[in-house]
Formats: structure tokens, sequence, C-alpha cells
């Protein structure tokens, strides 16, 4: 195409509505338009001249940056989705597009990014789709979706919440949308595994304790109540709290005051209180080992998140969803599962629930580089079992760090013990090949 | 970053999230985690920590446990300054540039020097603020 020379270039820069950047070969920042400033939310006189890196915080700027590819291969690249966190700590998905810039000679000088922003865009997909999001959560189960419907009218309520579920089910996430759907979301999310704590420790770890309260104590030292003062206070695994300490739990849902272990100084309370377990609490309450009356002040609210098994529908979702998760955060470019690997998950009893399909998929990860996600990328504990008569038991699934290590090994014998091209393969960089390496296959 | 902390004033163990010779860009999508101990006007590297099978949630914790109170890096979401913040670890996100030079700024207490364009004085402290436009 024929352009014509005096053009006002910054005049049309300034008129576009989607950001457009340009870098020099050392990766400084060379112009940045107002679209981009407002995507980004940095100002274009704080951007020009500083490394693009420091500028967009996006997904793809440690390792596998866009311009960088085309720079090296003097190709462009287009609509490919990745995501920025912007200043004000909000993560935004992108679709962007790079190019090389060339002088009048050909020479390749820099580079020019533009991006937009297609977060209404990946919302209204959604809706089309008849999928249902909140914060970080997604579903197609209609039983779901009622209870993500219901989340901002509970979340406004500042009532207490008691989430039941099997682990693995998502009640973490649905407490921090509860907290960041509430006028409290400005305050401070505490989060406490009760069944992490040692009994005798727990109480000092909710409500602190003064100087002296124990041999220990040297100084006073304030609670995860006080912590969570203004904010929310999330009490997982409720069901593992040792009786004495439900009692001044109680207390502190019925009149808003505790004291600190060794102080007689009651202090407010000014948290709202989520509490969760998988544990059958009804059950608890009937063998006395857990009280009725804080079963019922905890149960304001009580929400019953179904396992994964329950609801099919959200498998392919899911799975959708944590490919896409993964990609952004390796700059892989996985398309997909296969068709066997939905089947056999479609049938898996996940009685790890999302987590536990979470954690496959990142294990597949480790192992495809690219293309679809096959059988040969699963654990071996999903894997068709192949009958053999001298072992009965089924095989342990491997840990994550047995996991990488394998895939490490089995690339450089691959590449012949060549490290980089093992990296390149992997997607990894050399200083994670050698961690993984130096730390082995463990027991 | 909080300035009324004095500088060094007892070792420390601090992590940095690095992408080769500099900060990482986002802290989830580091490619190391670099464990420094900080005494005497000095910082020593001590080791690497690995990023839990779990991801940046079970971070925190993975910190916690070797010891870390302190942990600089580039740009997180809320929600993760959150769970470092009640996790009990000293956090300055959104700082930018090449590791030596904010293990300097560590050691000379001026870290905040290297906040990333755009990032205001109260986000880069881990706490909750505006745009942070300049």
């Amino acid at each position: 195409m024929h352009f014509p020379k005096n053009i006002p270039c910054q005049a049309i820069m300034e008129s576009l509505a989607d950001g457009v950047f340009t870098v020099d070969r050392d990766w400084t920042v060379t112009s940045f338009n107002r679209a981009a400033g407002e995507i980004i939310g940095i100002a274009p006189e704080a951007a020009v001249g500083r490394k693009c890196w420091d500028v967009f915080h996006s997904s793809i700027c440690d390792g596998a940056c866009a311009l960088k590819q085309c720079i090296a291969t003097g190709d462009s690249l287009s609509n490919t989705s990745i995501f920025i966190v912007r200043p004000d700590g909000e993560k935004i998905p992108i679709s962007i597009s790079a190019s090389p810039l060339r002088d009048a000679s050909g020479q390749i000088v820099g580079g020019v990014e533009t991006f937009r922003d297609i977060s209404e865009l990946q919302r209204m997909r959604k809706e089309l789709q008849g999928i249902a999001t909140l914060d970080d959560i997604v579903t197609k189960s209609r039983r779901m979706a009622r209870m993500l419907e219901m989340l901002p009218k509970i979340a406004a309520s500042g009532s207490t919440v008691l989430l039941l579920g099997e682990s693995g089910t998502g009640k973490e996430l649905f407490a921090r949308a509860i907290h960041t759907q509430s006028p409290r979301k400005g305050g401070p999310f505490v989060a406490v595994n009760c069944g992490a704590i040692p009994g005798e420790l727990l109480e000092s770890e909710l409500f602190g304790h003064a100087k002296g309260a124990f041999t220990d104590a040297r100084t006073a030292r304030k609670g995860r109540f006080a912590s969570a003062k203004g904010g929310t206070i999330f009490l997982d695994e409720i069901g593992d709290m040792p009786l004495a300490l439900q009692v001044k739990l109680l207390r502190v849902l019925q009149e808003k005051v505790f004291e600190p272990l060794g102080s007689d100084t009651p202090q407010t309370a000014d948290a709202r209180v989520v509490a969760a377990t998988n544990r059958d609490l009804e059950a608890m309450v009937a063998e006395g080992t857990f009280r009725r009356d804080l079963f019922y002040r905890l149960g304001v609210v009580r929400l019953v998140l179904p396992p994964l098994r329950e609801r099919p529908e959200d498998v392919a979702l899911l799975t959708a969803h944590f490919i896409a998760g993964q990609n952004a955060v390796q700059g892989k470019n996985v398309s997909g599962a296969s068709p066997e690997v939905m089947r056999l998950l479609l049938h898996h009893d996940f009685p790890g629930n999302v987590r536990e399909l979470q954690n496959i998929l990142e294990y597949a990860f480790i192992l495809c580089s690219g293309g679809q996600i096959d059988l040969e990328h699963l654990p071996d504990y999903l894997r068709p079992a192949v009958p053999s008569p001298a072992d009965d038991q089924p095989p342990a699934a491997p840990t994550m760090r047995a996991a990488k290590h394998a895939a490490v090994m089995a690339a450089l014998a691959r590449h012949q013990g060549r490290r980089m091209a093992a990296c390149r393969e992997l997607g990894i960089t050399k200083d994670t090949l050698r961690r993984i390496l130096e730390t082995g296959p463990g027991e | 970053m909080n300035e009324k902390t004095p500088a060094a004033s007892r070792p420390s163990l601090i992590c940095l999230a690095c992408y080769e010779d500099r900060l990482a860009s986002l802290l989830e999508t580091a490619a190391s985690l670099r464990l420094y101990r900080v005494a005497d006007g000095r910082a020593v590297f001590t080791g690497e920590c690995l990023m839990p099978g779990e991801g940046l949630p079970g971070l925190p914790g993975a910190l916690r446990r070797a010891g870390v109170n302190r942990l600089v890096c580039g740009g997180a979401t809320c929600r993760c300054v959150e769970m470092f913040l009640a996790a009990g670890i000293r956090m300055d996100p959104w700082i930018a540039g090449q590791v030596d030079e904010v293990l300097s700024a560590v050691v000379h207490d001026r870290v905040s020097a290297l906040r990333a364009p755009g990032i205001c004085p109260r986000r880069a402290a881990g706490g909750r603020g505006g745009r942070g436009r300049q």
C-alpha cells in the first residue's frame, strides 16, 4: 500500500481505539499511544523510555514474548489471547498482534504491538455458551449457576456463611468470592486452616496472645481475627476445631468480642466469618463432637458445593478453562484435549474433584509441549490399566516433582543430552531445568 | 514499601521472584524464586525455592516454611497481595529492575525507588490503591 509522506502519524496513533506501542531492539518503549495507556493503566509519558516488560506485566513477558519471536523470525503474529495485570491489581484478558519494524533498507530496527481489551467479549461469549462466572469460578451446572446468582446478595448481607462440600470442590474460591463481592472487599481476606494447626495453638493463632501468656510468649502477638479487621476471616476445616475452642468462637459470633490468650481485656471482633468443612457436621452434632448452637450460628447461610462427578457438564468446561490458563502462564499453545482424553475424563469419578482435574492437566502440560493433550500425557493412574498377573495393585499416582523429573529426563534423552533443546521442547528456562535435575525425582 | 522499616537491622531471608537476570514481570510467571540472606549490609544468595505444585495459592505457605519474611517481585494481582499479607510475609510488589540493582536497593532500603512505571506508593506497599496513573 502506498503511504503518503508527511502524514501526521502521531494523530493517527492517538485516534486509534486499540493500544499501540513500539520498541527498539533493546526492548525500550519508543512510542505508546493514548489507548494503550487507558487499557494498561499507565500514562504514555511514564511508559516511553522504559523496558517493555516493566510496563506491560503480561503473561508472556517472562519467556514467551511475542515481539521477541517476531523480531527473531521476521514474521508477524496476530490475535493471540493473553492477559495483563494492571497497576490496580486487576487481571485483564487482551488480544495482541505483533510485527517486526524495518527501516528503509529492510533491517529490523524494533517491533510494534497492537492490543485490545477483550474482557467484554469474553463475558458475552460465556453468556452465549450458558456459562456462569464469578471471579475465578466458572460453571455450566445449573445448580452451581444458581448459587453464583445468589452469591452477590449473600455477600452483601454480611451474614455468616457455612460452605459444605468435598475436598477440592472450590470452597475457598467461594469464600474469596463472598469477600470480593461484599462491602468488606477493601479489607483483608484472612484464611485459617483449622485442621492444619494443632488444637493447643489454634486459640493463640485465632485470638492472639498477651506477653507472658505462656512460656515462649516473650511479646504480645495479634491473632487472625485482629488481622482480619474490616475484612473477612475464612475458617477452613471448621469441623476439626476442638470443642473447647468452639465455645470461644460462638462467643465471637454472638457478642463480637474476644480476649487474647492470657489477657482479660476484651477486643472487638470486626471480621465477617465464612467457615467451611468437608465433614458431615450434622452427624458430628448428633455424636456430640460439634456444638449444635455453633452449627446453627455458623450456618445462617449454608451452601453445599456439589462434587465434580455430579456435574459432568463442567468437566469439559473446566478442562478448557485450565488449558487456557496453563497456555497463558507457560506460553504454550496446547489446543485442547483429544476425544479419547475427554472420554476418559468424563468417565472418571474425580474423588479429588476440581483440584484433581487441575492437577491432571498441570501434569499433562509438563509432557505435552503443543498440539492436543493425548492419553500418553496423562498420569499413569488415569490411563486404562494393562492387566499384569504379577501385580494386582494399582500404581500409585506420581508426585508432581517425579513427573517433572521424568519429563526432563525423557526430553534430554530425545535430544541426546542437549539441555537447550530439551528446554525449548518443554517450554522451560535452563534455570528451571537445572533446578528440576538438582532436586531429583524424590522418593 | 514500608519506609519505617530499618534496612537490614536483623538478618532476614528475602525472596526475589526472577526471570533470567531481572525481576519477573509478574510474580505468577517467575521462572526462579531466589533466596538471599540479608545482614550486615550484604545480600548473600542461599538457594532457590520451588513454585509449589498448586501454583501461587501454595506459595505463601512454601515461603513461610522456607523461613522467608520478605518477598520482592514484579506485578501481582490484589488477591495475590492479600494472600502474602495474610501469611505474614512482607511484600514489595510492582518493583522492576536487574537482580543486582534490586539487591543493592534492598540492602540500602531504597526498594521504593525501583517502583515500576505507573505505580503509586500505596500499591507498591501492597495495599489497595487506585488506578495508579502518573
